[in-house]
């Protein structure tokens, strides 16, 4: 990461009401005081965002064709296009299929000479799929316990529409 | 919050591993091997590795399985998905290829990100519909097969003393496709 997301800094979202109606209301995500009870918190937070991203359907309609030349833009792309966050555990994945090419032979390479736009976002979508439905918000919590960055990788519920180009 | 120290990324990348290679100590998975020029052999500490004999062993790994292709027809064989470790098996099995290490890596993450959930007794094909499960698999394996770094590869290794388990069944044998 060498630059901001623009949802970076939109971790916590205001409780007010949705202005899309097919979309669930957001739950309300409180910081948590660091206390002694800052691990039952954590859970507690973990356990509302994961029971959010349960349910958000994955987009049925896709036709474009997103240029990309990496993971995390793609991710990025596929945010801004389709309005939805991405899961925190897809984030993590994209970064690091980032830096897994470091050092390759095709490493400066566009991505998309290398995987097909289709397939890439076929990939992305599949995967969030297994992260909405499947993951615990225990092991999640687990996760961003030691990792003190893990708000920068959960997006806004709702992703600014920036121009970011 | 921004990671721009390429040295610090390599920190983040290492302690994360380490964490990986805890819940692993648990599971004795190693195999008995032969003993043959390029057996890739377990190791105890990360002193007595030979580094540039490992990226010389993730190289060869590496262009072996850049050169699998990944099966464009699918079986179409229905299958029972408990998890995701046991439907990568059960692929490796129908189609005679082995799936990549960074592949078997995520399968076992993602077993193991399901542990308290609401739906955590549930076989896996329960919540996710195993075409879609086995079609995950291969898009994932056509990434780690098409856009791993060598050297990247064997930097995980480092901190992972079972790979060899996962490299020993691509260049031992790589003319036959056993199991």
């Amino acid at each position: 990461m060498k630059r901001s997301f623009p949802w970076e800094n939109q971790i916590d979202v205001s409780s007010s009401s949705s202005p899309n109606s097919l979309r669930p209301n957001p739950p309300t995500i409180p910081n948590s005081p660091i206390d002694t009870n800052s691990q039952d918190a954590l859970i507690r937070r973990a356990e509302m965002y994961q029971d959010y991203m349960k349910q958000i359907p994955i987009p049925n309609h896709r036709g474009t064709m997103i240029p990309f030349t990496s993971w995390m833009g793609l991710g990025r792309s596929m945010k801004q296009i389709y309005e939805q966050p991405l899961h925190y555990l897809t984030n993590i994945l994209l970064k690091q299929w980032d830096q897994l090419r470091i050092g390759s032979e095709d490493e400066y390479k566009p991505l998309d000479t290398i995987v097909h736009p289709h397939k890439a976002e076929a990939t992305i979508w599949l995967i969030e799929e297994i992260h909405r439905q499947t993951s615990s918000h225990f092991h999640l919590a687990s996760l961003w316990k030691v990792d003190p960055m893990y708000n920068g990788f959960v997006d806004s519920i709702f992703p600014t529409l920036e121009h970011t180009s | 919050m921004l990671v721009s120290d390429s040295e610090t990324e390599s920190d983040d990348n290492l302690s994360k591993i380490a964490v990986a290679v805890d819940g692993k100590q648990g599971e004795d998975e190693a195999k008995r091997s032969f003993s043959a020029d390029e057996v890739a052999r377990p190791f105890n500490s990360k002193q007595s590795v030979d580094r540039d004999a490992l990226v010389k062993l993730a190289k060869k790994y590496q262009k072996h399985m850049q050169n699998k292709p990944i099966p464009t027809s699918r079986l179409n064989k229905e299958i029972m998905v408990v998890n995701w470790k046991g439907l990568a098996k059960t692929l490796e099995r129908m189609y005679g290829q082995p799936l990549h290490y960074l592949t078997h890596k995520l399968c076992k993450e993602w077993d193991k990100s399901r542990f308290g959930s609401k739906n955590e007794e549930k076989p896996l094909n329960a919540i996710i519909n195993w075409r879609d499960a086995e079609d995950t698999i291969w898009k994932v394996e056509a990434v780690h097969r098409l856009c791993t770094s060598p050297i990247h590869l064997a930097m995980l290794w480092l901190d992972d003393p079972t790979y060899h388990i996962f490299v020993n069944e691509v260049i031992t044998a790589p003319s036959s496709s056993i199991k």
